[in-house]
């Protein structure tokens, strides 16, 4: 009988701390979701009256200080898009030969390292970077090319890595069953590797992209922000600039 | 170059007419980087349209050798690999052969069904699609008679299009033996094939071998003596990357000659 009430208080402390832990965990998951839902919320409940027409589709006036945000938008989409079509091939094909071709030697380890401590520079570096490269060097100016190629760099490192494990995480079996049947490296890579490794291939695309259309500093050198702000009245069309130019002003201004 | 080396067991039992020596084995010896040797001079003729099985202790390097028959020893860093592997008198281990198209002439089966992560229909037709064969009439005859002869078409006539992986182990299995039958190769080499298997897929799998060996010649690494003695036309037995004794099958497991294959057939170690 006591043996009995025992196991039964045993089961009953076990479920509860089965509840307990159940608990904490749902509480875990809305403490970092609901930070978002109220910053989405609250932005759209006290900006949507602002997102007019007019503010998306009309060029900035009064040093950016009013009017609207045409010029940022198009920027952002032309610098991201160009970057993207520099970034993504580059980035997938140097994946490709890290995971799959390159021999484990001095060469490949080296570039390892550098492709992990490029990821590691602050993003005003970069800037820098672009502005002595692209823009003095190469003198392509402060335009849109400079300031995609800066970008891509910048998000080159994450790319390649994401590509290169994606394609590890692949089992080796099945190249070697590829191979196996009259299969060369290529053929592994281009009908297995890559169509398994897409997923992840895409969200480290993604991710860069991503972080890299949100970064202000290395624009800061590359495009001509400056110039927008002193002439926006008088040369509005060529001279795009990008959301943050107004409300973060650097110190080399 | 097949003359040159005699069965060792010539003078027992004469080779059928039929069969002729397909692959000659000649002083092989493979040491792997990590300063392992695996091979130790072997010498062997494989006869076609039989069934040679390899049998011994594990690590006694019957992969290595079989790997080395179609040079997917290639993927692993091999230090030293000399002696000659001779299929219809052309030395696989040349440089200077065709990878690809030997690898087409030599299939394999691994020792895990490794099903690619495709339709059951595709893992059929990769091997081909990788030649360069698209027509779409060619592709389906290869997969209705290859899973045919891999005694699977029944079961999976009406699943062609669904998930390899989908499939049971022994039907995975089964597939990745139809997908090596779909290159028509000569030569198909199988590394331990019904190691994860139940009982009932084993035999599936050993029954069309058995139907098989009239148009191929097998290379069997059995994953058990029992398995070996069942199925060997032929059987080496190897030990520590050596090769012990080589006899018709019957011979070897009933009187073994030398004592080493004796003490393992009967269970001594191993």
């Amino acid at each position: 009988m006591s043996r009995t009430t025992k196991v039964h208080a045993r089961r009953r402390r076990r479920q509860w701390t089965q509840r307990a832990g159940f608990a904490l965990l749902t509480a875990a998951a809305i403490a970092t979701t609901l930070p978002i839902v109220l910053i989405v919320f609250v932005i759209l409940r006290r900006g949507l009256a602002a997102l007019t027409p007019e503010f998306l589709f009309t060029f900035p006036t009064d040093g950016l200080r009013a009017g609207g945000i045409y010029p940022a938008i198009l920027g952002t989409i032309f610098l991201t898009f160009f970057m993207t079509i520099v970034v993504a091939p580059l980035g997938i094909a140097a994946g490709i030969y890290l995971a799959h071709y390159a021999p484990d030697n001095r060469l490949t380890r080296a570039i390892r390292v550098a492709i992990l401590n490029l990821a590691g520079i602050p993003s005003v570096v970069y800037g820098l970077f672009g502005l002595a490269f692209f823009v003095i060097f190469f003198q392509m100016g402060t335009s849109i090319l400079a300031g995609a190629l800066t970008l891509a760099i910048m998000t080159l490192p994450v790319v390649i890595t994401t590509t290169e494990e994606a394609l590890r995480s692949v089992p080796n079996s099945f190249h070697v069953v590829s191979v196996s049947l009259g299969g060369t490296d290529w053929q592994s890579v281009r009908r297995i590797l890559l169509p398994q490794g897409l997923p992840g291939i895409l969200t480290g695309v993604i991710l860069g992209v991503e972080r890299a259309a949100g970064e202000t500093a290395p624009i800061l050198f590359t495009r001509r922000w400056r110039f927008l702000i002193i002439s926006t009245s008088s040369r509005p069309r060529s001279r795009a600039c990008r959301p943050k130019c107004s409300t973060a002003r650097p110190p080399s201004c | 170059m097949a003359s040159q080396i005699p069965f060792p067991f010539i003078a027992q039992q004469p080779l059928p007419p039929a069969r002729s020596a397909k692959i000659v084995i000649e002083h092989l010896t493979l040491v792997y980087s990590d300063g392992r040797e695996s091979l130790r001079d072997i010498s062997l003729t494989v006869p076609s349209q039989a069934i040679t099985v390899l049998f011994g202790p594990a690590g006694g390097g019957k992969s290595t050798l079989l790997r080395a028959l179609n040079r997917l020893n290639d993927l692993t860093d091999v230090q030293r690999l000399s002696g000659h592997v001779w299929l219809d008198g052309v030395d696989v281990l040349d440089p200077a052969t065709d990878v690809i198209a030997l690898r087409r002439r030599v299939g394999m089966v691994f020792a895990r069904p490794v099903v690619l992560p495709m339709s059951v229909r595709q893992n059929v037709t990769y091997g081909l699609e990788l030649a360069g064969q698209h027509e779409r009439r060619t592709l389906s005859e290869a997969v209705h008679q290859s899973l045919e002869a891999a005694a699977l078409w029944d079961e999976v006539r009406d699943r062609l299009d669904q998930p390899a992986a989908s499939l049971s182990g022994g039907q995975q299995q089964r597939l990745c033996l139809a997908r090596v039958l779909a290159l028509q190769p000569e030569v198909i080499l199988l590394d331990e094939p019904t190691s994860g298997l139940d009982p009932i897929s084993t035999e599936k799998v050993e029954a069309s071998l058995h139907q098989l060996k009239d148009r191929y010649t097998i290379v069997l690494v059995p994953h058990s003596v029992q398995q070996a003695a069942r199925m060997a036309d032929y059987a080496a037995f190897i030990l520590d990357g050596e090769l012990i004794e080589y006899a018709p099958g019957r011979e070897l497991f009933v009187h073994p000659r030398d004592p080493r294959s004796e003490d393992y057939i009967e269970g001594r170690f191993g």
